[in-house]
């Protein structure tokens, strides 16, 4: 069994002196999409945040690739290979899109970042398209894409993605997690937190449930979305 | 060598005026959440009000009784006249010094709470640090407009106008002086602890807090923070109408450099509002007196002395330089300290005084039999 | 009587200069931070002792005596008082200890006080308790015995009151044709407002850390994602916004007639809400915007004002200040992110250029 991507153990956090996560295990095996749902406030962001350092752990050990990042700033975890799709202002909105992509390869040569961004534009084609549209005009559902998009051409071993369709429509949103489920084929490593279950769980692998700060249920993303009791408890599903 | 009751006297002036502006500032800033970095401005209205108006309408009163003392001779020959005043009128007027005392504080409130009805107007548009500068920037037009104004303050900002001494009846001027300071910080701070707790001061505070939140409960939040600022500026008025007649303070004197000078009237202010904890008027008050008795004065009385055992005179340092330096040092270093360990201050704002809601509500689960 | 003469002109755009490079670095320290900071300016005070101080000790040291002959230089009469490496060294120096006061401030109070969730009014509050410890420690240094030889009793413009001040400007670059006479600190002052204006656009445009300052400054958690290390960033801006004023500290020490010599209070507290006024009218956002705001906020003042004297009378001039105020009351309740906010194409009506190129899409 090989080294899984991250590991969280008995992890406590919050911001400051609020807390919000308790005695949080958690294991993220690698190329694997790993959803992340639970009820409005249940601390998914929270998650997320500890795991990337915008959070205060408050105790317990956060390991990543092996080693132990508790205590590394931000930006290091970043350039340790983490990527994260924030749920709001994941963008430059003064920027246009093309600027956004150049930005996010700014330390990358020239040549490696031309070839990722063809990747990005095989995935996103409606991106090739607006190109030189400033990016704050983008409908919500492009947005969400330029910002996965920014994530993507950092080429990063594990990406974190935060509610990527919030507030799209059904169709768009089935289009993200198409994308998202691509990237998993790719065989990217992926946190995925998710206010809609039932989309996420269909396309997920691993799949843990948060409720009130705490992991409550944890299996095979299907397993989950079949799981009637749970569905309804915590989902608000009716399967 | 210090004559003990002179110090006391001074050290309750300090603690007065600063106690009054500070609390003015208070109910701006720390009660409605309006950063009124323009405070000293209302002062200085207090001090123009003693200095120009309440000498323009003695001087008028006693040309008839004090040969020498005409109303144009308030400004053209300002020490000559206010010196006639002091020595042969008001000593022997007590009832129109008393009169005139009144008349300073009524206007001072009046004209106080007009220009600070005015500065409100921006507060319609403007938030936070934005409003913070366009009240610092008007402070800043009025200073440099009285300053260079003869028919308001004189032809020397620096020397300014002598102050008529209202209290020249009475036998030690200088102390009726000194308790009328502290009479009247006491009351404004009783005035003041009464908003608190009234309706009104809940009021300013959910304002301040959650403005969406108090609209959606049909407060009109313009007239609150108008409210707000009228009182506010009426009373830090007053507290340049109790400076100005204050020996201790003004020195016989007002001055635009002086009494509008934003270091003194609205830096410092906001300094011991921090300390004190904003919203809380236990808290100013503790903070100004601790401020005063512990480092303003003895820094002032003694820094000779204080220089040398800091070693000072090693380096041939000048004790008043040195004096200076250790106010702004002290006071730099409590700000940030307060800042950083403390925020909430001294004395952290006292909670609303409600329904005891947790009395109440068990109360109700009770009957209801009710389980959470 | 208000001249618009070559003498009175040269002072304005003197002045004009030094409020342009001193509201740069507020508008850099309000976009990493959000906080207006009130102990900007006293960087440029403290640059200016440190500069001093360093013009006395080279002088003393190497036994120069001010050369106050005239030479010829390049058909102007030049005096240079002393050799030219002891004003670059003290210039330097300024620039570094500019830099350096400004990173002590957002390492020792800034980012202490952002990590415990601070608001931006305290913080505010702060850049005031940082003000006085910094004129404290100018009060405590220029009682030093080296130091007081250079100052002088200087009466202070307002009023009779004396107090001690540096007084350098006899040590200053003098430049004349015959007729004109220019000192210079008036050229160095132009000289720094270009440079800085240069400098600034190249550093943003055309460097990595320029594109990382501005990815951190619009938006500072995604600049996280990218790898940047927005702190240290932010910190290093501070350095440039400190180091700028200290550039204007230099300026101060050969003060000429718009600027009280320097003092720990002076002329930063005179300046200062000027300095916010041209950053605030240019725009807070802005970093060109700033630099044209502090200049235009300057010629108000010190040009513009003065031309309004046949109408208004001669103390006029005495209430310039006011007129900046009045530009900084309508900026804020007007257009809130200053000049540089608008749309000037659309303003100045160069909008049928827009129109037809939609129409061209469209077809």
């Amino acid at each position: 069994m090989s080294e899984p991507m991250l590991r969280l153990e008995r992890v406590n956090s919050g911001y400051g002196k609020f807390h919000i996560l308790f005695d949080i295990d958690l294991v993220v095996p690698k190329g694997k999409i790993t959803v992340v749902v639970g009820p409005n406030g249940a601390g998914k962001t929270t998650l997320l945040n500890t795991v990337f350092g915008l959070a205060t752990i408050h105790s317990g050990k956060v390991v990543y690739k092996g080693q132990d990042i508790t205590h590394v700033p931000a930006y290091k975890r970043a350039k340790m290979g983490m990527a994260y799709t924030l749920q709001l202002f994941n963008i430059f909105s003064t920027l246009t899109v093309r600027e956004n992509l150049l930005l996010a390869t700014y330390d990358i040569p020239e040549d490696e970042a031309k070839k990722r961004m063809e990747e990005v534009f095989q995935l996103f084609p409606r991106l090739k398209e607006r190109l030189f549209q400033r990016a704050g005009t983008l409908s919500g559902g492009e947005r969400q894409m330029l910002a996965i998009a920014i994530s993507m051409l950092r080429k990063p071993d594990l990406m974190l993605l935060d509610e990527p369709t919030a507030g799209l429509a059904p169709k768009l949103a089935k289009e993200v997690f198409e994308a998202i489920r691509h990237l998993g084929d790719q065989g990217y490593t992926i946190i995925l937190a998710e206010q809609n279950a039932k989309g996420a769980l269909e396309i997920g692998d691993e799949a843990v449930l948060i409720a009130s700060g705490r992991i409550v249920a944890r299996g095979k993303a299907h397993e989950l979305l079949e799981d009637k009791d749970l569905s309804r408890k915590y989902l608000g599903l009716e399967i | 060598m210090v004559n003990a009751v002179v110090l006391t006297e001074q050290i309750l002036s300090f603690i007065g005026v600063y106690t009054i502006v500070t609390l003015a500032l208070n109910i701006k800033a720390g009660h409605t959440g309006i950063p009124d970095f323009g405070h000293a401005m209302f002062f200085g209205i207090g001090g123009i009000v003693v200095g120009n108006f309440v000498a323009h309408l003695a001087a008028a009163l006693a040309s008839s009784v004090v040969p020498g003392v005409t109303v144009h001779g308030v400004l053209a020959k300002n020490t000559e006249t206010l010196n006639l005043l002091n020595t042969k009128y008001f000593p022997t007027h007590p009832g129109v010094a008393i009169g005139l005392l009144i008349f300073a504080i009524v206007v001072a409130l009046v004209l106080g709470g007009i220009v600070g009805w005015l500065a409100s107007l921006p507060a319609l548009r403007l938030r936070g640090e934005y409003l913070a500068i366009l009240l610092l920037a008007t402070a800043e037009a009025v200073r440099i407009f009285v300053t260079y104004t003869k028919q308001i303050m004189g032809s020397t900002p620096t020397v300014g106008l002598s102050t008529p001494d209202l209290f020249a009846w009475a036998g030690n001027s200088a102390a009726a002086a000194t308790a009328f300071t502290v009479i009247m910080a006491i009351i404004v701070y009783i005035v003041f602890q009464r908003i608190h707790n009234s309706p009104a001061g809940r009021l300013f505070r959910a304002v301040r807090d959650d403005e969406d939140a108090a609209k959606a409960l049909g407060r009109d939040v313009v007239v609150v923070r108008r409210d707000a600022m009228i009182i506010g500026s009426a009373v830090a008025a007053l507290g340049g109408v109790v400076y100005a007649l204050n020996p201790f303070l003004g020195g016989g004197a007002v001055a635009a450099v002086s009494i509008f000078n934003r270091v003194f009237w609205t830096f410092w202010p906001w300094a011991l509002m921090i300390l004190g904890g904003m919203a809380s008027n236990r808290g100013v008050v503790a903070a100004t007196a601790l401020v005063g008795i512990l480092l303003i004065w003895p820094i002032r009385v003694y820094k000779v002395q204080l220089a040398k055992a800091l070693g000072a005179s090693v380096l041939g340092l000048d004790p008043n330089s040195f004096g200076n330096a250790l106010e702004y040092l002290l006071l730099g270093l409590l700000i940030i300290l307060a800042l950083a360990l403390k925020p909430e201050g001294i004395i952290p704002e006292p909670p609303s005084k409600t329904l005891d809601f947790r009395k109440k509500a068990e109360k109700v689960l009770k009957e209801e039999k009710v389980e959470l | 009587m208000a001249a618009i003469d070559l003498e009175s002109t040269f002072q304005a755009l003197y002045y004009a200069s030094l409020l342009s490079i001193l509201s740069v670095g507020i508008t850099l320290s309000y976009m990493t931070t959000k906080v207006f900071n009130f102990a900007h300016v006293r960087f440029a005070m403290v640059a200016s002792y440190v500069a001093a101080t360093i013009i006395l000790v080279l002088a003393k040291s190497f036994n120069i005596h001010g050369d106050f002959a005239w030479h010829n230089m390049a058909g102007m009469q030049v005096r240079v008082p002393l050799p030219w490496w002891v004003y670059a060294v003290a210039l330097v120096s300024a620039f570094i200890v500019g830099g350096l006061v400004a990173v002590a401030q957002y390492y020792l109070v800034l980012r202490p006080l952002q990590k415990r969730g601070a608001g931006s009014m305290a913080l505010m509050i702060s850049t005031l308790g940082f003000d006085f410890i910094l004129v404290a420690v100018l009060f405590i240094y220029m009682t030093l015995p080296q130091i007081r030889r250079l100052t002088v009793k200087t009466i202070s413009l307002v009023g009779r009151v004396a107090f001690d001040s540096l007084r350098m400007d006899s040590l200053d670059i003098v430049i004349s044709n015959g007729s004109v006479t220019v000192r210079g600190a008036v050229i160095l002052a132009m000289v720094f407002a270009l440079a800085t204006i240069i400098g600034l656009y190249l550093l943003l445009t055309r460097t990595k850390l320029g594109v990382m300052m501005r990815s951190s400054i619009e938006n500072p958690n995604l600049a996280l994602v990218l790898g940047i290390n927005v702190d240290r960033v932010f910190a290093i801006t501070w350095f440039i916004a400190g180091a700028i004023a200290g550039l204007a500290g230099y300026l101060f020490i050969f003060a000429t007639v718009y600027l009280t010599p320097v003092s720990p209070t002076t002329p930063s507290d005179q300046i200062i809400v000027s300095v916010f006024a041209g950053s605030i009218v240019g725009g807070i956002n802005s970093v060109p915007g700033s630099i044209g705001g502090g200049f235009l906020i300057g010629l108000i003042e010190k040009f513009f004002v003065p031309l309004l004297s046949p109408i208004a009378g001669p103390g006029i001039v005495k209430y310039d200040k006011v007129f900046s105020m009045l530009a900084v009351a309508l900026t804020l309740l007007f257009i809130p992110e200053g000049l540089a906010s608008v749309n000037w194409r659309r303003v100045l009506g160069l909008g049928r250029v827009k129109v037809r190129k939609a129409e061209e899409v469209k077809a």
